[in-house]
């Protein structure tokens, strides 16, 4: 009776749920929905691209640790457990998450491909499921330069990890897919940055013509961009927000060798980028959240909450054609694609990011590349840490050409005391306790540890 | 609640022909009263002392009539028709009592009581969800406090602390020494994994938020709107303990409810009391030093340690900094009025207090005013009207887990700061004012003093404290909560036939609550950017209503059985709507949000609504053998869509088997058996079935655009957690009722236990998903135990011991979940303890080398395995009391990760912790096994050596309270006055080596628990004084 009670009065525990945003929403709005997907798949590949860059610059002393959280201390240390918090909820987490959404949207907006409902929206699923494509191209790239190996689960899942390489595979495959979508979609742009991270994927497989051939059709004044804004926080470009102190304290800063308590070091490329006025040294009113023993330096690429953080571009594509040349042997080709970019860097940093050009005797002169390949790989290297500074490429170049039995070049910054080894990422704790797939010894291939994640 | 009392008897002693003879003589009398009415009077005091006793409710059985008494224990009734009556006397803590009188016509009539302790009379009255029932009835423990008397000799100040140590198997732990912040309150044990384990609160039948997690953000602590209440105006509270209990309360109830009963007015003349409370307090804390080490970054030869103590001496080296503390004085002014007549009782009363807390920017205000109204509108309609409004403002300082607190700064500071003259170990040079850092660089480095800067190190800070910030730059920062609060309610009691009683609740709880931390604008300070202004307000209005209503019909079955079925219903909803903004950078001057330079906003809201029904049947033999089945069905808008209503179903029984004729003579006075089993459940929060999206600004092509992302799946399935407990226990008196025993053994399952399960990172979900996939497990026993030593008219001495075991264990969870510090300090895991302590564990091996675990271990965990307290009071000459109350806990471990994180920062052993024990040696100059486990530890970042038990006993009250004498007291035409002087929290035994056993940095939480940079309980001393007209 009382059962029947409750039934009669249900409509008295009705709630108000409007704050809240269901799938029914998003069911309801019918093809007004389509620009919302696709907006939230952009914003959530654009945080993926800001962590990238963060936790990439930390492992290898772009940025070291001015703030006090032993977990971030891990990577500054190069010696990451599988229980890192800030690796796991910062850089994980959030590339996954662009992944799952980009996969995802293109299954929802391919079954409303064909569905007469959607057709007054049909260019905005087209143009959804390219970037779709792209995003999860990249994200995969991300996963597989980053991580010692991958898994995946939800809308592509897995039951054992892939390793980088047949993960760079995967992302070369969701990249042709994305260009051919964008070419019919008639999205140069996104066609452009399938077409740079294919080249990349290339570039990491060690398939250096093919690399070389793809980046080839890019101009040099392309760029795909991930956009921030300065309206909200969230919105923030975090490189910029975790390093000047707006809404955080300063955290990460640019090593400038002279806190102890720190261990001295040093960005290797300190002295040419402060020559060529890309670093302010320990600007008077900035202090870390650890105080004035962690002596801050400004960064001035990411100076702007707004600051947009370059994911693919022009310049990365010539960048990719000298490393290319270099390995064929064709120095010549690859000294001149470099001198082209050094001539005009100061004019295009200062129209970008408004800093002051150097004067003429710290202007960067032509280059002369020796022939000795681990030499002009080092010197091609060094043209990539400066062009491609703080975007995340840092770690991949430097991985890259460790792992390469033919140089063995190790970029890294040299043993901290206490830390490790590690160049890349484990699988995070969360994802070994959570995953069915997954043992808790599985963060890595066996034989490695904290401390030596390859 | 007075009115409801007389109905409760009604029903026990209703006029039937199985009652009886004083029964029979009541009905004649009653049907024959026709002639002038008579009065009433006499006093109620205490056997042996004659010490006269206030709040003793007097009342004719069966004529609705009643009083209580006044402060000096006289009452009087009123318009009595004559003949027998039969006058029955009660008041919590004592046997009651019942007289037959002859109530002559137009005269007054003379009685006078003398009540017997009785801690655990069998006839007490007991509020519960079907109104007021005798304790004997109950198959349930049953704890009942009464706040009017412990308030005489102990000063606690909020609801928490009043119930701390005062019944067995309520778990109050006092998380800071903040003035303002909440306690976590538990009672027997964890019921749940993923849900807060706090108790629901009713006052006089309203169901009010029992929030323990507001406040701003201060770094770990949260205030409690349980702090709301004015304790002086509390009567009585009843503990509602384990789901067996609870059942008829329904979903929710799981983790137990506790009834506040406010006082009510009484018949007679008006009768005022004031109180007026002067108090201080003082930290007494033993502060650690902070170290530096130069060895660590200078080498072996560097063997100089430097040590300051900015929070005991305010000194570092030869700077000195002052302390921050000072006296927090307390003073509060209360008033109160009751009275009233026959048909219209009232009880009013007004409070104003203000604390101040040990630090600066520490303390709360509040005032409050309650008015309390019961009519009899008619023979059988009795209403209730309860109401009160009271403000808080509560300033808090930052602490924690935060760098901007005033112990961050000054345990993390940097010693290798601290200003200090010496000669130059170089040039020779004398009366260098220098640090210590350049002056161990100089030796080092063989470089003068002067030089040290060149070589790239940094100038010495102008002060040593962490992130430079001094106290006065931490005393600048504001964290205000000003709160508004409105609790009300009316019960309407009906009985329109004399076998029947309806009753209901409509109660009413709103509070407006605004919280803000403001960053003030000087960009000397230094807190970065936030030094150019940042200020964030919260706004959260929270409405609680409660809708309870039940039927009870009584029967004689036959001439022993007697039968009560009660049908009732209940509604709940609760509304929380939160605004919130921010904004930061302000230009001098005003500093209100929209002033900022950026701002910005946020909004939500929540909503609640549960409904449900119960049917009990109660079967008394011979008033001594009660069975009573009992049902509840719920539904709530917070279950999951595919499920249907929830059943609750309860069994109790209670046998006063020392009424048997053949039970044997001598040892018990009284002995009780009683057994319950029941359910009663909890439910999710209110959004974990719906599956969600979140919106995510992005920027396009230069604009701002909305997306949304996907943010939790979701779980259509979910239902509420299910709390089944088993209670068996008996309670009797001893020793001619000197001696009163309440025992209880318990052991409870909570099944379908909602744990918030992770899902893995690459689903692309951030959040978890609220599962019901635990069990978890509790089993304890509780006993109070009360004495009367020694009773003289010139001495009375009387003891209580509350005692309770509790063991819980999560019996069932697949995987197990990681959180507190650094996401792993803790764990659920099954067959461990609720938030079991994990970590490598660290051991001098064989050849004298530290070793570790490759994997974490169970190191502890954080909930007592046993507590309770022992309290005393001594009567002397009726005038004096003394009264002491030693509380106690252990068999459980507390994380002092303040030394931890002190040991470790910047590398701990590699880098240089600050911390005294990762320097410890020996007697041969060589560090000390522990010194080498916690330098081991504190590189590799984990926490074993610094889980420590906890185990302790805390003297929190001593306290002498004077009676004035008669003569004065006449002298200033009052009837009594009193006067108190208590200590709180003077001693504390453990042999913990952090700050605190009892503290958490987490505040209210109850899951973290964690010693971190957290200020411990102030010791205090409080007067006051209390007279009534």
């Amino acid at each position: 009776m009382m059962c029947v009670t409750l039934v009669a009065c249900e409509g008295i525990l009705d709630v108000d749920t409007s704050g809240e945003i269901v799938p029914d929403n998003l069911d309801d709005a019918g093809p007004a929905a389509i620009p919302t997907l696709v907006n939230g798949m952009i914003g959530t590949f654009n945080t993926a691209a800001d962590e990238v860059a963060r936790y990439a610059g930390l492992l290898t002393d772009e940025l070291i640790l001015a703030g006090t959280f032993p977990d971030r201390l891990q990577v500054d240390r190069r010696r990451v457990l599988v229980s890192n918090a800030s690796v796991t909820d910062d850089l994980y987490t959030p590339i996954h998450a662009a992944r799952f959404q980009a996969d995802t949207a293109v299954v929802l907006f391919q079954a409303r491909l064909e569905d007469p409902v959607f057709s007054e929206v049909a260019e905005a699923l087209a143009e959804g499921i390219a970037l779709g494509r792209l995003y999860g191209g990249y994200t995969r790239i991300w996963l597989a330069e980053l991580f010692c190996w991958s898994i995946l689960s939800g809308v592509f899942p897995e039951t054992v990890p892939s390793l980088p390489n047949p993960r760079m595979e995967e992302a070369l495959v969701f990249l042709e897919e994305a260009e051919a979508l964008a070419e019919a979609a008639e999205l140069p742009e996104v066609r452009r940055a399938a077409i740079v991270g294919q080249a990349r994927a290339l570039l990491w497989l060690g398939r250096y013509g093919e690399a070389a051939m793809r980046a080839g059709q890019v101009p040099r004044s392309f760029a795909f961009r991930a956009e921030f804004s300065n309206t909200n926080p969230d919105q923030y470009n975090r490189v910029y927000a975790f390093t000047w102190g707006d809404t955080e304290g300063i955290r990460w800063t640019i090593g400038d060798g002279t806190s102890p308590a720190r261990g001295n070091e040093r960005w290797e490329h300190l002295n040419e980028f402060r020559e060529l006025n890309l670093l302010r040294i320990r600007p008077p009113g900035f202090t870390s959240v650890a105080g004035t023993s962690v002596p801050v330096v400004l960064q001035l690429l990411h100076n702007r909450a707004e600051s947009e953080l370059v994911v693919a571009s022009g310049i990365e594509a010539r960048l990719i054609r000298a490393e290319a040349h270099v390995r064929a042997g064709e120095t010549t080709a690859a000294q001149e694609l470099l001198n082209d970019l050094r001539g005009d860097f100061s004019a295009r940093v200062s129209a970008r990011w408004g800093v002051v050009i150097p004067t003429p005797e710290f202007a960067l002169d032509p280059l002369s590349l020796t022939g000795d390949l681990a030499v002009d790989l080092k010197r091609v290297a060094d043209e990539r840490a400066r062009e491609l500074w703080l975007t995340g490429d840092r770690l991949t170049t430097a991985r890259r050409l460790r792992l390469d039995p033919a140089v063995s070049i190790d970029l890294f910054p040299p043993f901290k005391a206490g830390g490790g080894d590690d160049v890349a990422f484990p699988i995070v704790l969360k994802e070994l306790q959570n995953n069915p797939n997954l043992g808790l010894s599985q963060a890595c291939p066996a034989g490695q540890e904290p401390g030596a994640w390859h | 609640m007075v009115r409801k009392f007389i109905l409760a008897l009604g029903r026990a002693r209703r006029c039937s022909p199985g009652g009886g003879a004083a029964l029979i003589l009541l009905c004649a009398f009653g049907s024959a009263a026709a002639q002038e009415p008579g009065r009433l009077i006499g006093t109620v005091s205490e056997t042996v002392s004659g010490t006269p006793r206030a709040s003793v409710a007097v009342e004719v059985e069966g004529l609705g009539l009643s009083a209580l008494t006044g402060a000096d224990g006289s009452y009087a009734i009123d318009d009595i028709p004559p003949g027998m009556i039969e006058v029955r006397v009660s008041v919590l803590g004592y046997a009651p009592l019942t007289r037959a009188i002859l109530i002559e016509a137009g005269s007054t009539a003379v009685a006078d009581f003398s009540l017997r302790i009785s801690p655990v009379s069998l006839d007490a009255l007991i509020v519960t969800a079907t109104g007021l029932q005798r304790r004997r009835e109950i198959g349930n423990a049953t704890t009942t406090l009464e706040a009017g008397r412990l308030m005489e000799v102990a000063a606690p100040t909020t609801l928490t602390q009043l119930l701390q140590g005062r019944a067995p198997g309520v778990q109050v732990r006092q998380s800071s020494g903040t003035v303002g912040t909440a306690s976590s309150i538990k009672i027997r044990g964890n019921t749940s994994i993923g849900l807060d384990n706090t108790p629901l609160i009713y006052i006089d039948g309203a169901r009010i938020s029992n929030e323990t997690l507001s406040g701003p953000q201060i770094g770990g602590q949260t205030t409690s709107r349980l702090n709301d209440l004015t304790l002086e105006d509390i009567e009585s509270i009843e503990i509602v303990r384990g789901p067996s209990a609870a059942t008829l309360y329904g979903t929710e109830a799981a983790a137990g409810v506790i009834r506040v009963t406010t006082k009510r007015g009484r018949t007679g003349a008006s009768e005022w009391t004031f109180r007026s409370e002067l108090a201080g307090s003082w930290d007494d804390t033993d502060w650690p030093d902070v170290v530096f080490n130069p060895a660590l970054f200078f080498g072996p030869e560097a063997d100089t340690l430097y040590r300051m103590n900015l929070l005991r001496d305010g000194t570092a080296g030869e700077g000195t900094f002052g302390t921050p503390w000072r006296t927090g004085i307390d003073q509060s002014y209360g008033a109160s009025l009751r009275g009233g007549t026959e048909g219209t009782t009232y009880y009013l009363s007004g409070e104003l207090g203000r604390r101040e807390g040990t630090l600066p920017n520490n303390g709360s205000t509040r005032r409050s005013v309650r008015g309390n109204l019961n009519l009899h509108p008619s023979e059988n309609v009795d209403v209730a009207v309860s109401t009160s409004f009271g403000s808080t403002a509560v300033q808090l300082p930052l602490n924690d887990n935060t760098t901007d607190g005033y112990i961050a700064a000054a345990l993390v500071g940097f010693a290798w700061d601290m200003p200090i003259t010496r000669d130059d170990p170089v040039t020779g040079e004398t009366g260098i004012q220098t640090c210590a850092l350049h002056y161990e660089a100089s030796r080092a480095l063989n470089t003068p003093i002067s030089s040290i800067p060149f070589l790239g190190l940094p100038p010495c800070a102008e002060t040593p404290f962490f992130s430079g910030h001094t106290f006065e730059d931490v005393a600048s920062v504001e964290n205000t909560q000003e709160v508004e609060r409105f609790t009300g309610s009316v019960t309407v009691d009906y009985r329109p036939r004399s076998f029947l009683t309806a009753s209901g609740t409509l109660g009413y709880d709103q509070f407006s609550d605004q919280t803000g931390t403001f960053y003030p604008v000087d960009p000397s300070l230094t807190f970065g950017d936030l030094s150019l202004g940042a200020r964030s307000i919260n706004h959260v209005v929270s409405r609680n209503l409660s809708l309870e209503g039940y039927l009870a019909a009584s029967f004689d079955l036959s001439s022993t059985v007697y039968s009560t079925t009660s049908l009732g219903a209940q509604f709940f909803r609760t509304r929380t709507e939160i605004a919130g903004a921010i904004g930061r950078i302000f230009p001098a001057g005003p500093t209100n949000v929209s002033n900022a330079l950026r701002t910005e906003g946020s909004e939500s809201f929540l909503e609640n609504r549960i409904l449900g029904f119960y049917l009990q049947q109660q079967f008394a033999y011979r008033d001594r053998l009660f069975l009573t089945p009992a049902i509840r069905v719920d539904e709530s808008s917070a279950f999951g869509p595919n499920l249907g209503p929830k059943v609750y179903p309860r069994v109790m029984t209670a046998y006063v088997i020392s009424e048997e004729g053949w039970f044997p003579e001598g040892i018990f006075e009284s002995l009780r058996l009683r057994m319950a089993w029941g359910r009663s459940g909890k439910q999710p929060e209110s959004l974990d079935a719906l599956q969600l999206l979140e919106i995510r600004r992005t920027a396009l092509r230069d604009q701002d655009a909305a997306g949304v992302s996907y943010e939790g799946p979701g779980n259509p399935d979910l239902k509420p957690e299910t709390g089944t407990e088993l209670e068996l226990g008996w309670e009797g008196e001893l020793a001619e009722g000197r001696v009163g025993v309440d025992f209880t053994w318990y052991r409870q399952t909570t099944r379908d236990a909602i744990v918030r399960r992770s899902l893995p990172p690459s689903s692309g979900f951030p959040e978890s998903v609220a599962t019901n996939i635990g069990e978890i497990r509790n089993q304890g026993m509780e006993l109070a135990l009360y004495g009367l030593v020694w009773e003289a008219p010139s001495l009375r001495w009387d003891w209580q011991l509350t005692a309770a075991t509790n063991r819980g264990r999560i019996t069932r969870l697949e995987d197990p979940i990681n959180f507190g510090v650094d996401l792993r300090a803790q764990r659920h895991q099954q067959g461990l303890p609720f938030g079991a302590y994990f970590s490598r564990e660290y051991v001098i091996g064989e050849g004298g080398e530290v070793e570790a675990t490759e994997e974490p271990v169970y190191m502890g965990h954080p909930t007592p395995e046993y507590e309770g307290s022992i309290s005393t009071t001594v009567t002397l000459f009726d005038r004096i009391t003394l009264h002491a109350d030693l509380g106690f806990a252990g068999g459980h471990q507390q994380f002092n990760s303040t030394e931890e994180f002190r040991c470790g920062i910047f590398g701990g052993g590699e880098y240089g912790g600050t911390c005294d024990a990762i320097f410890a040696r020996g007697p041969d100059g060589e560090p000390t096994d522990e010194a080498r486990r916690k330098v081991a530890a504190a590189t590799d970042t984990e926490f074993g050596p610094w889980i420590e038990d906890a185990d302790f006993a805390r003297l929190r009250t001593l306290s002498l309270r004077l009676e004035v004498p008669d003569g004065w007291v006449s002298a200033l035409g009052a009837s009594r006055a009193s006067v108190t002087l208590a200590g709180e929290n003077l001693a504390l035994f453990t042999k913990y080596s952090g700050l605190d056993p009892e503290v958490n940095a987490a505040g209210g939480q109850q899951d973290i628990r964690v010693d971190f940079l957290t200020l411990p309980p102030a010791k205090r001393i409080a007067s006051w004084i209390s007279i009534t007209f």
